[in-house]
């Protein structure tokens, strides 16, 4: 649970990750019902038929402001915490 | 005043309604059924009335808030969404705005349309017009909700997932229509799991539903899983008769784990349309058990990636910024998501990790290819498949909290195999049993709304 908890950012304490644990394990031990059932089939990613469509690589200017909902910026970026 | 929805937008056409009064007369009534019921997350107080022309002049309608509307907040449910404010329109409210439809508000649902009940909601549960101790099931109950409430002409814009409009409109006594995956642009939808992600349409009547599909279909450059199907006027299969029609029941959706109230309020459907002249048979969908198991799987999956750009910088929820990049990442999401949320992110981070990933998710899309050709073969030898939309009534809020997590998405039984195979589908409300409403589903095969439409009207004629 821990190492699912920091693949998924997010802080659970040890009594919330018994209980997600829990609950987890019974819904895995429900998806078991998959192992009876043999497919060969291929994967089907969309439940249609999917084309690629690329379109031109042309530059468009938007008419709003990317930064409009930004609590921190600075100029004109995104201010974040630190990385490395 | 006058809640048929073609009345009113030939009364508009006409000059006979003043529509900015209308509009004032409406949000204050919305003011009433929020303080009743709660199918809002925000009344839109700045709604005014745009174009006296269009197919949708004058008419109000609601959108569920995983939609982006420009300058209305819109949350998806969620508060890790609180405050965002899109700068854009998602392209069926373009399309809906465009031919004279009024924006008044933003419908509650379980966040990120994380449930079957509408009682995973960030900003209170939306309650059942029908009886308000009970559901109005999810994940579209405010846009379910308003639509039985309104006491003034309206429809609903919702969305389906794996069964996100049926369940609500099942609950609540009204029309939902889950279009095929690829009709609707999804552009401006906040996705839960991008390859069955459906917007649709709930409304009182065939008719209105069909009528605002028919707005919103068609192909979109900005989506490009949409699809260049024809758009179609689907009114016009309203009142068509269905002599001769050949449907089948699989007889997996009425059987022991189907609540025998509703077979009965669904059996009285088939005895009317068996009158009208349709051939009803019963056929088999053996691969219906493993339907929640690989539907879930494939939500779960894609539900994790898509929650994974929540990281509290560019909108929505954000906090003081102190520490790095995890330490701050973390405690925004871990402050913004709540307990369904964080649920589905565990299970699906957990079911894409490296040496579990063929073992679930590659297994459940091979799933879905052996469904969507279950599906193909029935429809090769019926019009469509008919069945309960829901496998009980609608339930109280006291009975919801007792399930587990396995309880409740076994829930989703009926409705998860089509949403999985993007097969379009519309429940109509049969009638009630025990003063609650019971949900009738046709499911068609791709590209077939109008035949439903068809079907469903036949149900609705006296």
């Amino acid at each position: 649970m821990e190492h699912i908890c920091l693949l998924a950012r997010l802080n659970l304490t040890e009594a919330e990750m018994d209980k997600y644990a829990r609950e987890l394990s019974d819904v895995l031990g429900a998806f078991k019902v998959l192992d009876s059932l043999d497919v060969k089939d291929e994967p089907a990613f969309h439940p249609i038929e999917i084309k690629d469509r690329l379109r031109e690589d042309e530059v468009k200017t938007t008419k709003w402001n990317p930064l409009g909902n930004a609590k921190a910026t600075d100029q004109k970026y995104f201010k974040g915490p630190k990385i490395i | 005043m006058e809640t048929s929805v073609r009345a009113h937008i030939e009364a508009v056409k006409n000059g006979d309604v003043k529509v900015d009064e209308f509009i004032e007369e409406v949000l204050e009534k919305c003011e009433k059924i929020q303080s009743k019921y709660m199918p809002f997350i925000t009344i839109n107080k700045k709604a005014e009335a745009t174009s006296q022309k269009g197919k949708l002049a004058g008419l109000p309608i609601s959108v569920k808030d995983s939609i982006c509307t420009e300058g209305i907040q819109t949350t998806a449910g969620s508060k890790i969404l609180e405050g965002y404010i899109p700068p854009f329109d998602a392209t069926s409210v373009i399309q809906t705005k465009r031919e004279g439809g009024i924006i008044i508000g933003k419908t509650a649902l379980d966040e990120f349309g994380f449930g079957t009940f509408s009682t995973n909601c960030a900003y209170g549960t939306p309650k059942n017009p029908n009886d308000p101790t009970r559901a109005c099931g999810g994940s579209s109950g405010g846009a379910g909700c308003i639509t039985a409430a309104a006491d003034f002409p309206h429809i609903a814009i919702a969305q389906s997932t794996g069964g996100s409009i049926t369940a609500p409109a099942a609950f609540t006594g009204t029309v939902g229509i889950t279009p095929t995956y690829g009709r609707v642009s999804r552009y401006g939808l906040i996705d839960y799991a991008n390859s069955m992600d459906k917007i649709g349409v709930i409304g009182k009547e065939v008719y209105d539903a069909a009528l605002l599909l028919s707005v919103i279909s068609g192909y979109d450059p900005l989506d490009s899983t949409s699809s260049e199907e024809k758009p179609e006027n689907f009114t016009s299969y309203v009142g068509k008769d269905v002599k001769g029609m050949k449907f089948a029941i699989p007889k997996e959706y009425v059987s022991d784990t189907t609540d025998k109230k509703v077979v009965a309020g669904f059996m009285k459907g088939v005895e009317k349309l068996r009158s009208m002249g349709a051939i009803i048979e019963e056929t088999s969908l053996p691969l219906t058990k493993y339907a929640v198991s690989s539907y879930y799987l494939i939500a779960i999956a894609e539900a994790s990636t898509n929650l994974a750009k929540y990281c509290g910088l560019r909108y929505g929820l954000q906090q003081p910024i102190v520490g790095d990049f995890d330490t701050y990442f973390s405690k925004v999401r871990t402050a913004g998501f709540g307990n369904e949320a964080k649920r589905r992110i565990l299970l699906g981070t957990y079911a894409r990790m490296a040496g579990y990933r063929d073992a679930y998710y590659l297994k459940a899309l091979k799933v879905r290819g052996k469904i969507i050709k279950e599906f193909k073969a029935e429809f090769k030898k019926y019009d469509a498949l008919i069945a309960p939309s829901m496998p009980i009534l609608p339930p109280k809020f006291t009975d919801i909290d007792k399930l587990t997590p396995t309880e409740v998405y076994n829930m989703d039984i009926l409705t998860v195999a089509s949403n999985m195979a993007g097969i379009p589908s519309l429940s109509f409300p049969i009638g009630k049993a025990d003063g609650l409403p019971v949900g009738f589903q046709i499911m068609g095969d791709h590209f077939t709304e109008g035949k439903l439409i068809q079907i469903g009207s036949s149900l609705e004629a006296k």
